[in-house]
């Protein structure tokens, strides 16, 4: 057990929180973006795997990191569009459209991989690149919180720069103002003049954009291939962070920083030899502890007020 | 709502006649060679009418044994000019049976499969079709129905060497402890590690292994954070008996300078051409020969040779296991190192050294085991 504590208070412990949250926290903001917007995007996680397959791809065709990355955002942007097309402009169910999205991805990225690597596991054949790693400059010197917060590779970074995003835009931009206001009441909304289909379209855009980093991080920064269903589930617990964090960015933030954590003490547990179908519930486990939190918080708000 | 239900009806109709025509291909050219079913054990037309069809109850792409298997009936083509034919389920265990039964009414001489996880399905078409034969090339069936043959690779002996070249390899860096990751906590896979941990305790008597769970075969990343964890603890080799998840092991390796062991097919042979800085640590692979197993029990078949009906052992004496003794072996590991695992392998063969069972383990015995050299 001694042992157990010593590998968690490690800085390398906390170094791979940070790796492992990285998608969570993209696809989560996106999902808080959607959701504000009225339009609860589902397609997280098939967003991602499109978005991964798209990075590798197109890193390994232009042997460039930084086309790989747009390309990943403009294919995620893409399949968002044809989501929000059906959704807003055709009045699909904004959940059966996500549900196509996802079932789409899983086999549609297998068939990609298969033409392009010729392999319907994993895409090791196709030399793509990966984005790079940022040294911050004095920070790294620094003994133990160098090795923390050096280090990451650039998304990582930019993960935590997309809830201040999603914090300001909601909070302070007009744009974020209408987006709220079309989730809340889109009669109201439309009786000041505010488009709701434009609105609602941004906002999936950006969530697209979001699941575009996140898949790109998987495929060229966690791993540098993409792999056969790689995602596993990221943009679900997403989707549960974004739901535990009652929409907010900040709440999201935590609570995937939460599932972050409980993911890399699975995978300390597994390696401490813990049962290891008792440590995979953890992350559930928190959930559980989480919600039981914020619903007796409310409760009591409730009592009081 | 009448004309509603008459449509749908209609639809399903005109549906499963559609169906239909797609489970009966050429038609004409089965008509000349169906007697060969009848006539029992013994095939008595040439091999180029000898029909054999693979049922893969998983995806391809796991560069492991459906890949494997693929590649048997590729060289049973090619070796007997056999007429080969496979279908790939996937992974819902549902699809299985009507799969099975498919492919027993087209009329095949011998249906291969692979794995454990069509096994039910597997048993009940065994049952519907009595006269049908069926051989699993790598499984571990209890209840054997009478026409089927298991094919067991004996996974320990493979990983024995394996754990016998990582213990000489973390001899080699003065470490005393090596690793493990696995896909799942499944006797399949302590299969590898009882093994595993046998070969390194012939080396090494004091040496720790540290074993880890990834959770599943496809996610590349928790293979990696898996990995990371036991390097950064200091263990300079892993043996990665996870299946895809094993690929981010090796990423692991090469991100912290350490080394791995492949499994199932020779991993650094096929990641040498594109990505060579994974290659360059993988010492060594586990192997099992699964395509010329194929070749072997394909000619038994055809011969009547098969005992249909029970399960077969194949270790390092028969050559349908081994570990890969590549460039990057003999590169990566010392020339006396190589010749002590050379020296266990003949050991082995003649039977001068008896390994455990790990088929009759229960799981007490096997967490013991495992417990045992935790470090």
């Amino acid at each position: 057990m001694k042992e157990f504590f010593n590998s968690i208070f490690t800085s390398d412990f906390v170094y791979s929180v940070f790796r492992v949250t990285t998608p969570l926290l993209f696809a989560s903001m996106g999902a808080v973006i959607s959701d504000v917007a009225g339009v609860p995007n589902i397609a997280l996680e098939g967003l991602m795997l499109i978005a991964a397959f798209a990075g590798m791809y197109f890193s390994f065709l232009s042997q460039s990191a930084l086309i790989g990355l747009l390309m990943a955002l403009a294919v995620a942007v893409l399949f968002t569009g044809i989501l929000a097309f059906f959704t807003l402009y055709y009045k699909t169910n904004i959940i059966l459209g996500g549900i196509a999205i996802n079932s789409l991805a899983s086999g549609g990225t297998v068939f990609f991989l298969y033409l392009t690597a010729h392999d319907k596991g994993t895409s090791v054949a196709l030399a793509s690149k990966t984005l790079p790693v940022l040294r911050i400059p004095i920070i790294e010197n620094i003994p133990v919180l160098g090795s923390i917060l050096s280090g990451h590779n650039i998304l990582t970074y930019l993960s935590i720069f997309s809830v201040v995003f999603t914090y300001v835009l909601l909070k302070g931009t007009a744009l974020g103002y209408h987006i709220r206001a079309v989730g809340e009441k889109k009669a109201a909304a439309e009786s000041v003049g505010i488009s709701v289909v434009k609105t609602q379209a941004t906002a999936l855009l950006l969530s697209g954009i979001m699941c575009g980093f996140g898949g790109a991080f998987m495929s060229m920064g966690y791993v540098s291939w993409f792999s056969r269903d790689m995602v596993s589930g990221r943009g679900w617990i997403a989707l549960a962070a974004e739901a535990m964090g009652r929409q907010t960015a900040i709440g999201s933030a935590a609570a995937s920083v939460l599932f972050g954590i409980a993911d890399a003490f699975s995978n300390v547990a597994a390696s401490m030899g813990l049962p290891s179908d008792l440590v995979k519930t953890i992350p559930y486990f928190a959930t559980l502890i989480g919600l039981a939190i914020f619903s007796i918080k409310t409760y009591k708000k409730y009592k009081d007020a | 709502m009448k004309k509603k239900l008459a449509l749908i009806l209609a639809m399903c109709l005109s549906l499963s006649t559609l169906f239909t025509g797609c489970s009966a291909p050429k038609p004409e050219k089965e008509a000349g060679n169906s007697p060969a079913k009848e006539t029992g054990d013994t095939f008595d037309g040439t091999s180029t009418d000898y029909k054999v069809a693979l049922m893969i109850p998983g995806n391809l792409g796991d560069k492991s044994f459906f890949d494997a298997s693929f590649e048997a009936i590729g060289l049973l083509e090619k070796e007997f000019g056999m007429k080969v034919d496979y279908v790939e389920a996937g992974r819902d265990a549902s699809k299985y049976y009507s799969a099975y039964v498919d492919l027993c009414e087209k009329g095949y001489d011998l249906i291969l499969t692979v794995s454990s996880n069509g096994d039910d399905a597997l048993t009940q078409a065994a049952e519907e079709y009595p006269e049908q034969k069926f051989i699993n090339l790598d499984g571990q069936m209890e209840e054997i129905p009478s026409n089927v043959y298991i094919m067991a690779p004996k996974n320990n002996e493979m990983s024995y060497l394996a754990g016998a070249a990582a213990a000489l390899k973390a001899k080699e860096l003065n470490e005393g402890v090596i690793g493990f990751v696995g896909g799942m906590d499944i006797p399949g896979i302590n299969e590898f590690l009882v093994g595993y941990i046998e070969g390194a305790l012939e080396i090494n008597p004091d040496i720790k292994v540290a074993a880890s769970y990834v959770g599943n075969f496809t996610d590349t990343a928790k293979g990696k954070e898996n990995a990371l964890i036991l390097y950064n603890s200091g263990i300079p080799v892993i043996f990665a008996a996870a299946g895809q998840s094993g690929i981010g092991v090796i990423d692991g390796a090469v991100e912290k300078g350490k080394f791995v062991i492949g499994v199932d097919s020779d991993q650094a042979e096929s990641l040498k051409d594109s990505r060579p800085d994974m290659a360059n640590v993988i010492i060594t692979s586990a192997i099992k020969n699964i395509p010329e197993n194929a070749v072997t029990i394909a000619r038994q078949a055809m011969n009547g040779e098969v005992k249909y009906g029970s399960k077969g052992f194949y270790g390092i004496k028969e050559g349908a296991v081994g570990i890969a003794e590549n460039e990057f072996y003999e590169k990566l590991m010392t020339e006396a190192a190589r010749e002590q695992i050379k020296e266990l392998k003949n050991k082995v063969i003649n039977g001068e050294i008896k390994l455990t069972d790990p088929t009759g383990l229960t799981t007490e015995e096997v967490n013991k085991i495992r417990e045992d050299v935790r470090p």
